[in-house]
């Protein structure tokens, strides 16, 4: 049984520094949820205030229906692993595994029978009598996840329990992760900056910025329909691309102008309602952009950089027309209105466009670039939120 | 859900909903033994020897305490005894600062040649630093005694001498001899600190000075000596703290004398308080000495802040 | 790495170094061996010239140890020292632990107050100490004298244990609050057997300090029967100027124990020493 409830929890730091604003969410009994979202984004403080690490400065925070602000963690029942994996350095594998069991004063018998289970379960038998220091980064990493799950607790929590490995190891560990959660289906939040981490494991996704929760839904819902311009500029890789656009025509579909090219799209119904003169925000994924030779219909861009790989490959190009103006989701950070001395770096913004390896032009070269009209999102062009 | 046989073994663990003491007390609860023993044995007795400074007690009756300002300073100021204890500490902390960093810097490059034989003088000058300055006392009491001292029956050998002469009984030696005493007990403990100091010398750095040609004692000058600094600056705290509260072989080997030759700060303030009954002067003296010290303190930090 | 820390000496310079090496240690030894010397001479040979006793008096320890009681002094020595050493270490682990993993309102300010200590003279405390343990009934008392030692070494201790605490990750205590643990336990199941190296820094430090001490217990002791060996010794100058045969042998006789234990731990000696002083 594990589940976790936060209702407005927010922490400001002394000086003012706000660390968590005002989050609700809620992670249901045996759920995989991510936490994700760039470093100081405050997902592992929210993490380490559900763990009772940190304090809470406002809302409230419960598992299992029982409010846990002024529960010392020891008595959360929740285990955690922690980016540094934090062994006991003079312990034994065994005895890390079972130090917790210990505490709570289990029976001989009874701690023997979960740690070697959770040995088998982790495939750390035949490291039982090591020490850390004795042990490679993947090997301590599982060591940690044995420390966790022989407490059989209500909830783990996982602090970026990945990220100190290298990348081959850290797939491994990746789909290991997701198998005994599988196995063991005790509620579990990840935190991660991975936002490929936060994909493959989460069953639900919360995407985190500048300590405020930007949206929590599921992997599917985060790329396809994301809910502002930065959850569509965090998911997905290469980032989506956002271009600056005005409504010339309204009715059922919006006609929207890019510079000389115009878009037909037809938006979500109950979003904002758009008139002639508004501007937009198109965002288009760079799955969603082709390419034609130039003097097509699309709009008129040359290639500036290819990055060759298998089976598809991504070109970097400007729009040939200057007035089509590239946004990015930094821009909403900062506020939405582009600062002049910005006006150099925004020349130099690019799109990103895949295309499989076999058709990609050639780099220097005028293109016509056809964006799919239907698989394009709009959002507000002042707050960044989806329309 | 397949087979979870951890969730489904044995007993869950049992949820208590114990509240939690503030993280702040349980930290205030564990550093109260030592803010109470230090605040109740250091920090008040250095309240109360300022307060009883600026008071005539002596010792006995509490009715018959006077308050005198700053009499006792101004007396301090005065006296002809403080005069020479306090010039003889300063003598006395100069004398052994100085010569202690210089014999202890200079140990520790002998011993960092690895030559055979630097081992063993390493383990040989750590010795007297074990020892109690009482002890330390004693045997150069003992080797500087005017009749069967072993200095004259060396001095006597080589024909330097003809009659003996009582080192430690003659005020032209007396100070110096505990000067030597205590330099000879803390020489290899500056030798340590400073051998300690050594071998964190940066090797790249001193590469770097054998590529751009440098000679050995322009290595030494411009990468060895800059790199121990902080050493250098400890070890000197060290000895003038040390110098200033200098107590113990004094008592032992001279008791301040001959004829206040050998007088420092706190023998005289043991005097006033323990054999005179003059509490209030010894607070002042005691006033001295802290004063000293702390101003010692951070006399080095502001140094090394320019370093 | 320190090979080069001076430029290697020169080979041809190598067999002067150690003739140097040798000569000085035997100067620095001469203040030892004389007394050593002295210890086995009798009581009139003390008074003539030469360097060896001319007939070794090996029975000059059995006497000194009986007349002067040491067996008594080193009795009150070992209690005063063990006893203040163990609760310094106790203590200042746990203030330093909250001062560096569990910072509470203020600890900043106690702290920099506490290491104000380690440059106050304890012999400028003596006349209000012997009031305070005359007014709390430690006046004389060998326990009194331990905690006055205690009180003295807390600020360096305090600090050689923050500064081993702060390179402990703070995730290996949250590891621990989560596992289970007190406070208390994490400090003496985590952190403790981690410490090792900063508990013997810390040992080596008071023990030496502690069992050498004199005017502390000068002033804080009266009776002889609770004399610590220094002062025991101390007593005894000026009173026999004759034996001083056997104050030689009973000086021998006190620095035997720490010559011991430094023989066996050397390493860890001259460490500790060099931590204690340079980590401030």
């Amino acid at each position: 049984m594990g589940s976790i409830t936060l209702k407005g929890v927010g922490k400001v730091y002394a000086g003012n520094t706000v660390a968590v604003n005002n989050v609700d969410l809620e992670v249901k009994d045996g759920e995989f949820v991510v936490f994700v979202g760039p470093s100081g984004c405050g997902k592992s403080t929210l993490l380490r205030m559900i763990a009772g690490l940190e304090t809470i400065t406002s809302g409230e925070i419960t598992i299992d229906g029982q409010v846990m602000n002024d529960v010392s963690p020891r008595d959360r029942d929740i285990a955690m692993v922690f980016q540094s994996y934090a062994l006991y350095p003079q312990m034994t594998v065994r005895e890390n595994i079972a130090f917790a069991l210990e505490l709570r004063k289990f029976s001989r018998d009874e701690i023997k029978r979960r740690v070697d289970e959770a040995a088998r379960i982790l495939d750390l038998s035949e490291l039982m009598d090591r020490k850390p220091r004795q042990l490679s980064g993947g090997q301590r990493q599982r060591v940690a996840m044995g420390r966790a799950i022989v407490r059989n607790p209500a909830a783990f929590l996982l602090d970026e329990p990945l990220s100190n490995l290298d990348a081959k190891l850290r797939v491994q560990l990746r789909a290991e992760l997701g198998r005994l959660h599988a196995r063991l289906g005790v509620t579990t939040i990840h935190v991660t900056h991975d936002q490929v981490e936060a994909m493959t494991l989460g069953s639900r996704v919360a995407v985190f910025s500048r300590g405020t929760l930007q949206q929590y839904d599921t992997p599917h819902a985060l790329y396809h329909a994301p809910a502002n311009i930065f959850v569509a500029g965090f998911i997905g890789s290469p980032a989506m691309n956002f271009l600056e656009a005005s409504v010339v025509g309204g009715g059922a579909s919006l006609t929207l102008a890019l510079g000389p090219t115009r878009l037909t799209v037809v938006p979500r119904s109950g979003g904002k309602e758009l008139s002639v003169g508004d501007r937009v925000i198109v965002g288009v994924r760079p799955e969603h952009l082709d390419w034609q030779p130039a003097g097509g219909s699309g709009l008129p861009a040359r290639v500036e950089l290819v990055e060759h790989l298998e089976p598809e490959s991504f070109i970097a190009v400007t729009p040939a027309d200057r007035s089509v103006v590239i946004r990015t989701a930094d821009d909403f950070i900062r506020g939405a209105a582009i600062d002049p001395a910005e006006e150099i770096r925004l020349e130099e913004r690019m799109l990103a466009v895949r295309v499989p390896a076999s058709r990609v032009p050639p780099p220097k070269t005028e293109i016509s670039l056809v964006i799919d009209a239907a698989r394009v999102q709009l959002f507000d062009s002042a707050t960044g939120a989806a329309i | 859900m397949t087979a979870a046989p951890l969730a489904a073994a044995g007993t869950p663990m049992v949820r208590r909903f114990r509240r939690r003491a503030s993280p702040g007390a349980v930290g205030l609860a564990l550093a109260a033994p030592t803010l109470c023993i230090f605040a109740g044995l250091v920090a008040i007795p250095v309240a109360s020897v300022v307060v009883t400074s600026f008071t005539s007690w002596t010792g006995f009756d509490i009715s018959g305490i006077g308050w005198l300002g700053i009499e006792n300073y101004a007396g301090l100021l005065t006296d002809p005894i403080f005069l020479k204890a306090f010039a003889n500490t300063l003598i006395f902390t100069v004398a052994t600062t100085v010569l202690l960093n210089a014999v202890g810097l200079g140990l520790a490059l002998l011993v960092n040649t690895r030559a055979h034989g630097t081992a063993f003088l390493k383990a040989v000058l750590f010795l007297p630093v074990l020892l109690s300055p009482v002890i330390v006392g004693l045997m150069w009491s003992g080797l500087l005694r005017g009749v069967g001292g072993g200095l004259n029956q060396l001095l006597g050998f080589l024909g330097l001498i003809h009659q003996p002469v009582f080192w430690l009984g003659d005020g032209r030696f007396a100070l110096a001899a505990v000067i030597i005493a205590t330099v000879w007990q803390f020489a290899g403990y500056d030798m340590i600190l400073y051998y300690a100091g050594l071998q964190n010398v940066p090797d790249t750095l001193l590469e770097a000075a054998e590529l751009d040609g440098a000679r050995a004692w322009e290595k030494f000058l411009h990468v060895v000596l800059p790199a121990l600094y902080h050493v250098m600056s400890v070890v000197a705290l060290l000895n003038v703290i040390g110098g200033l509260r200098i107590f113990d072989i004094v008592y032992v080997m001279t008791r301040g004398g001959p004829s206040r030759s050998t007088e420092v700060l706190a023998t005289y303030m043991y005097e006033q308080g323990f054999q005179l009954n003059a509490m209030g002067v010894a607070s002042a003296l005691a006033v001295v000495l802290i004063v000293l010290a702390i101003g010692a303190s951070a006399l080095r930090l502001r140094v090394l802040r320019h370093v | 790495m320190s090979e080069l820390a001076l430029p290697a000496a020169p080979r041809k310079f190598r067999p002067a170094l150690t003739i140097g090496s040798l000569l000085l240690s035997i100067v620095v030894l001469t203040p030892v061996l004389w007394i050593f010397s002295l210890s086995l001479k009798t009581s009139r040979e003390t008074l003539r010239p030469g360097l060896l006793p001319t007939d070794p008096q090996p029975g000059n320890y059995v006497e000194a140890w009986n007349r002067y009681g040491l067996g008594q002094l080193f009795l009150n020595s070992a209690m005063v020292t063990v006893g203040s050493v163990i609760v310094t270490v106790m203590v200042s682990m746990s203030a330093a632990y909250a001062f560096t993993k569990i910072p509470f309102k203020g600890s900043e300010a106690l702290f920099s107050l506490l290491l104000l200590g380690v440059v106050i003279p304890p012999s400028a405390l003596v006349v209000p100490l012997l009031i305070e343990m005359r007014y709390l009934g430690l006046y004389d008392n060998r326990a009194g004298l331990a905690l006055v030692y205690v009180a003295f070494g807390l600020p360096i201790s305090t600090l050689v244990f923050r500064g081993f605490f702060a390179t402990i990750p703070g995730e290996l205590v949250e590891a621990a609050r989560l596992d289970g643990c007190t406070e208390l336990q994490i400090l003496w199941r985590i952190i403790a057997p981690m410490a090792k190296g900063a508990i013997a820094t810390v040992v080596i430090l008071m023990f030496l300090a502690n069992w050498n001490e004199f005017i502390l217990a000068l002033v804080l002791l009266r009776n002889a029967g609770g004399f610590t060996l220094t002062l025991g010794i101390n007593a005894q100058l000026g009173q026999y100027t004759s034996d001083y045969h056997l104050i030689a042998a009973a000086s021998m006789i006190a620095a035997l124990p720490v010559f011991l234990v430094y023989l066996v731990l050397q390493r860890q000696f001259e460490r500790g020493v060099a931590e204690g002083a340079l980590k401030s």
